[in-house]
């Protein structure tokens, strides 16, 4: 593989550097691809495709200070990220064969929206001390996300998943909380009053 | 007993309810027994209430919880 196609592949492994248990299991990886890829097995799409999935997956375990299974935080990540299962297959499928991590994915299936556990009128008061205070250093951005989707949308987001602003996007100059499956209409003027 | 085979089915009574009314069940209510349908019909309560999938609100309906909050945040 070429230098400048390498390129992507450095900020990935930069970006893991911290843990190196996953870092590790990132590069065996790759060294795995990297044969399939010069055997032409896979395109350099799809390698290209792999690599960031299971990149972004390993970062997204490393979002709870919770020592927590990789499954747990596996069913958290297809909640919001549904179509990147079939791109996490052959990670899960590999990390499998290795004996690293003992995962099941093929039972998780399409994530159904389920009411929040508290009140209508607790997230009600939650929504409104966050907009009050908005720039409370106590207050976590899945929090906020928790809050603003129980109160306006009547929907619970399960606790391993982590959501954060960045899933938040501007559309037609609408925000809207986006998963793969479903997006979440919120206020301009509540999310701008917390992005400040 | 042929016709009151037929009013039976006619009138949806099963097995189950047609054991219900006898203490003791004679040959002819056996030959009966035989005859009448086993399905009940399920009433409204009984039968399960379809539910609809939960999907998120629309722009409407947010924007309507956001006036609801809106007296108590301060600057608007």
């Amino acid at each position: 593989m070429c230098i400048k196609k390498n390129y992507f592949l450095n900020k990935y492994i930069k970006s893991l550097k911290k843990d190196k248990n996953k870092l590790n299991l990132f590069e065996n990886y790759t060294d795995n691809l990297m044969i399939k890829y010069h055997k032409k097995e896979i395109s350099y799409l799809l390698l290209k495709k792999r690599l960031y999935v299971a990149k972004e997956f390993l970062l997204y375990c490393t979002n709870s200070n919770k020592s927590n299974s990789y499954q747990y935080y596996l069913d958290g990540y297809l909640w919001i990220y549904t179509n990147y299962k079939y791109y996490l297959k052959d990670f899960i499928y590999t990390c499998k064969l290795w004996n690293t991590h003992d995962l099941h994915i093929e039972n998780i299936k399409i994530p159904k929206l389920v009411r929040p556990r508290c009140s209508h009128e607790i997230l009600k008061n939650r929504v409104i001390t966050i907009l009050q205070n908005p720039n409370d250093k106590h207050l976590t951005q899945k929090y906020i996300i928790d809050a603003f989707i129980g109160y306006f949308h009547w929907v619970g987001i399960p606790t391993n998943v982590y959501c954060s602003f960045k899933n938040i996007k501007l559309v037609n100059n609408e925000y809207f909380f986006i998963t793969h499956k479903y997006k979440f209409y919120l206020p301009n003027q509540v999310i701008k009053k917390v992005l400040k | 007993m042929i016709e009151i085979i037929k009013i039976l089915n006619k009138n949806n009574i099963s097995k189950k309810i047609f054991k219900q009314t006898f203490k003791t069940i004679s040959p002819t209510a056996t030959y009966i027994l035989t005859k009448l349908n086993n399905n009940e019909k399920k009433s409204k309560s009984t039968s399960r209430i379809l539910k609809r999938k939960k999907r998120p609100k629309s722009k409407e309906e947010v924007d309507k919880l956001f006036e609801d909050i809106l007296p108590y945040i301060p600057g608007y």
